[in-house]
């Protein structure tokens, strides 16, 4: 791994660039889907992703693939000098870094590392029995642990790698007596502790009531729940936050940096420095040290999320989101999004909504929000104030816009909840429910 | 290396396969402000083994006798070990082995230059600008992907295919006092760049503003119950989302189709042919699946009734039946599901004119920008790009963000007539976390009492 950067390194230095940069992925993924109860499939991958930039006379190229063969790299630069006469020269150039960090520096809990075919099957087995001592049965769902070790190399001098595992847990947790009572999961593990606890957290989890009610509809008070919450900051807003969208007009905040755009009591970041976050790493995929990056800050947009191209294009410095997947140029994505704790207890979110629904989860109609920021999205599990007490109500539909939403907030949680890479509390405010 | 001495080394199991990939992408990514040219070489292999009763599954990015020796075991020892926590039975039908060397495009490995293709793509881009001064941003996206596959089995199987899949998506955002609005088109199929070089570029570049410019001018169509004449490709992605996949096998074997006790009744109306056809140009080509069996022309729905369900090995064993040859993988990574190829449904007789001509009071609907479907429920929400009131038989004014929404039976039964045109759109399809390219075909279609919001 670390021979293969150094030795296209050299190549690409004695070619006259202005910059080189090689990206190394090594990742063993195992994947085991459980159809009911029972094990459907598993399999491993073992999976490796090479890609690399020049940036010569202004212009910058990209090519990836998976091969480290000594003799794919001369041809490789060849393309890749190729791929970068072709591009239109860039306004600005990026002012890449060195890499962050300049020794191996693990940051997850070896005991999670993905080793050997019985190890993968061992853990599962500790999930399912644990799940099952709990009176729990995983449906659809997938838990993938995955080990990796990731390099990023340039010509601007040190080196910068490291590693992680994870495990993820995603589909639908059952009640082993009553398949009505059910909810879906999703856990994000870096910690084999938790591994070995999550059984009862998810036991926890499952809804004690089955028989729906008929809600209210129109212009109401809604409780959205951290996890609802956090997919309508996902699809609906997270892509308005990314300075591309805001550099292809296709933000409609791109000129609102400094306005008071969100309600006061909104303050949103991206850490990925958060102490075990499922997106934290001590650098982005082009190398440069992650932060904190304050985006909203009191309902006023402070940021955008940058990688080192948008970042250049704007003339401000890369918030380090550069993302690469699955053999593709860094995109940008968040780290970890965390939205500041209000004042509201529980019991007062409850009070504030008592006229409409508390809602729990939600299904996006679409990937993103019309281009104004309006969505409308199902809510599959809610609950409505029927005769003194929450109970379960029937499914609604939702239609908001997520500017307005946020901009209109009756109240914040006092008490943050994690759900996959965002920690986010609860959420009041006022949207249109359609029964 | 020879793969039949590499699946020999594996004692003891049932059945093993071993599936090499090679895949070159070249593609361009460019609006105004920015370009990319990327250029990825993926190559891998992926094994699946059956020792007892259980799948084992392990795939590497490396190849090499040492590497597919490595995945082997692995995917042994997986089959080995699940058997202790699995009730599932690996099966498979009883589809030949088949031997073949196929090169479905050779003219299209023609090396056109890069420098050729961002010529025209750039021109494009320019041309699509010029259209009008509310055009505020133009994306382009071009995708070749050449790609060799190499199928062995134990049983004697020994394929090797390879194709040529090209695809351009192009988004244009359209600002005009405040409002905003977004046009995509994509364009696609079994081929290299000679499929878009034919491609007038004022055609295109007309196919992705008129609407979007129209859509500016637009108001909100009334909610409500309506007479919806939809357009080829929002037809295509809603037959594709709500009917499709509760067509698939496993969905089918799982219960979770809505269909799956339907075989032979009418499922909706008498018109209503539907096809999945590997076979033909489009971007879901190919003439062997990921699990060795040729692809075939299937008709799915025949005149209404329900004729013919999509299988893979292991769900058509179940059904004591043949695969169809649509157990598709997105790479070797990935292991092969039950997926659509190129999905048409077959046209009618009514042209375009007449069927507007013939729509007393109604709406014209046009492009997909958004949309869910639930495919274990068949609920539908899609939103259309465009479109227009249609009064006494002629297009009104124009539309903007019109929302189409109910249950497949609300389309399947009550369509009034089908269009004499088809249109064939590149989509890409997800399931269960694979990204497969699929051919959406269709129609112009006339629905009566379509639910909008």
């Amino acid at each position: 791994m670390y021979s293969i950067a150094d030795k296209f390194l050299a190549v690409l230095n004695r070619r006259n660039i202005d910059f080189g940069e090689i990206f190394i992925r090594k990742k063993t993924v195992a994947i085991t889907y459980i159809a009911h109860k029972n094990i459907e499939n598993v399999r491993i991958s073992n999976e490796l992703e090479v890609s690399s930039r020049a940036i010569k006379e202004g212009r910058i190229g990209f090519v990836s693939g998976s091969e480290t063969a000594e003799e794919v790299v001369e041809p490789t630069v060849e393309k890749l000098l190729e791929v970068t006469r072709l591009n239109h020269p860039l306004n600005t150039v990026p002012k890449f870094v060195a890499p962050a960090c300049s020794c191996v520096k693990d940051i997850d809990d070896p005991h999670l590392s993905v080793v050997e075919p019985e190890c993968v099957l061992g853990r599962i087995k500790i999930l399912v029995d644990n799940l099952a001592d709990n009176e729990v049965n995983l449906q659809n769902s997938e838990i993938v642990q995955e080990s990796s070790v990731v390099l990023v190399q340039n010509t601007l001098g040190s080196e910068a790698h490291y590693s992680h595992a994870r495990i993820s847990i995603q589909g639908k947790a059952v009640n082993a007596g009553d398949s009505r009572r059910h909810v879906s999961i999703h856990h994000m593990l870096r910690k084999n502790a938790d591994f070995l606890t999550i059984g009862e957290v998810i036991a926890e989890q499952i809804p004690r009531e089955t028989k729906a009610y008929p809600g209210p509809s129109g212009e109401l008070p809604v409780l959205f729940m951290p996890f609802a919450f956090s997919r309508i900051i996902r699809y609906y807003l997270s892509d308005f936050l990314k300075r591309r969208s805001s550099l292809n007009l296709l933000s409609p905040i791109r000129s609102t940096m400094g306005d008071q755009g969100f309600d006061a009591a909104i303050t949103l970041i991206d850490d990925a420095l958060l102490p075990g976050g499922w997106r934290s790493a001590p650098m982005d995929d082009e190398g440069a040290p992650t932060q904190q990056t304050v985006l909203i800050e009191k309902g006023v947009l402070r940021n955008f999320l940058s990688n080192a191209l948008a970042a250049a294009e704007d003339g401000v410095a890369t918030t380090a989101n550069g993302y690469r997947i699955r053999y593709n140029p860094p995109i940008i994505k968040h780290s970890n999004v965390v939205i500041a704790p209000g004042t509201a207890s529980f019991d007062e979110l409850c009070a504030l909504c008592r006229d409409g629904y508390i809602v729990e989860t939600i299904q996006p109609s679409s990937k993103s929000a019309a281009p104004n920021g309006t969505f409308f999205c199902l809510a599959p599990r809610v609950q409505a104030f029927h005769n003194g007490r929450w109970r379960l109500a029937r499914p609604v539909k939702i239609q908001a816009n997520i500017f307005d939403l946020l901009h209109h907030v009756s109240a914040i949680g006092a008490v943050q909840e994690r759900v996959l890479d965002m920690y986010l509390p609860p959420l009041a405010a006022s949207a249109k429910v359609i029964r | 290396m020879n793969l039949e001495t590499v699946l020999a080394s594996v004692k003891g199991a049932r059945y093993s396969e071993v599936r090499l990939r090679s895949a070159v992408m070249s593609g361009f990514f460019f609006n105004k402000q920015y370009s990319e040219n990327v250029f990825r070489r993926n190559t891998g292999a992926g094994a699946r083994i059956i020792v007892d009763n259980c799948w084992g599954c392990a795939s590497t990015d490396w190849v090499d006798a040492e590497s597919l020796s490595v995945i082997l075991q692995q995917a042994y020892s997986l089959s080995k070990a699940s058997e202790h926590y699995t009730e599932r039975k690996a099966l498979l039908d009883e589809s030949p082995a088949l031997v073949d060397k196929v090169d479905l495009c050779p003219q299209a490995r023609s090396q056109v230059p890069l420098s050729e293709k961002k010529a025209w793509l750039t021109d494009l881009a320019a041309a699509i600008y010029d259209v009008s001064p509310f055009v505020k941003n133009v994306t382009i996206s071009y995708q070749q992907a050449e790609i060799t596959d190499i199928f062995v089995n134990s049983c004697g199987a020994h394929l090797r295919q390879s194709r040529v899949i090209t695809i351009l998506r192009c988004s244009v955002a359209g600002i005009k006092k405040g409002r905003s609005t977004i046009s995509t088109h994509t364009v696609g199929g079994l081929g290299g760049f000679e499929l878009l070089g034919e491609l007038p570029q004022d055609e295109l570049s007309e196919a992705l503003t008129v609407p979007m410019l129209k859509a500016l001018e637009g108001i909100p169509p009334s909610p409500g119950r309506n007479t919806a004449v939809l357009d080829p490709s929002l037809t295509g992605i809603l037959v594709h989302e709500t009917l499709g996949h509760f067509l698939e096998g496993d969905l089918v074997a799982s219960g979770t189709s809505p269909v799956k006790d339907k075989m032979g009744q009418l499922i909706a109306h008498s018109d209503f042919t539907l096809v999945d056809d590997p076979t033909i140009c489009g971007v879901g080509s190919y003439a062997y699946d990921d699990e060795g069996c040729q692809g075939k022309r299937i008709t799915l729905i025949q005149e209404g009734c329900l004729n013919h369900f999509l299988l893979d090995r292991q769900t058509a064993a179940q059904r004591g039946e043949m695969s169809t040859g649509n157990g598709r993988a997105e790479d070797h990574r990935q292991l092969p599901l039950v997926r659509m190829s190129n999905t048409m449904l077959l046209p009618g007789e009514w042209r375009l004119e007449e069927l507007l001509e013939d729509t007393q009071d109604g709406v014209y609907l046009t492009g997909c920008v958004s949309g869910n479907a639930n495919s274990s429920t068949g609920t539908f929400t899609f939103t259309a790009q465009g479109g227009y009131r249609i009064v006494n038989g002629e297009l009104a004014e124009p539309l903007l963000g019109a929302t189409i929404t109910g249950h497949i039976e609300d389309v399947l039964f009550n369509i009034s007539a089908i269009g004499n045109d088809m249109e064939m759109q590149a989509n890409s399809c997800v399931k269960n976390n694979q990204n497969v390219l699929v051919g959406c075909g269709s129609p112009h279609i006339r629905v009566e009492k379509l639910q909008m919001r």
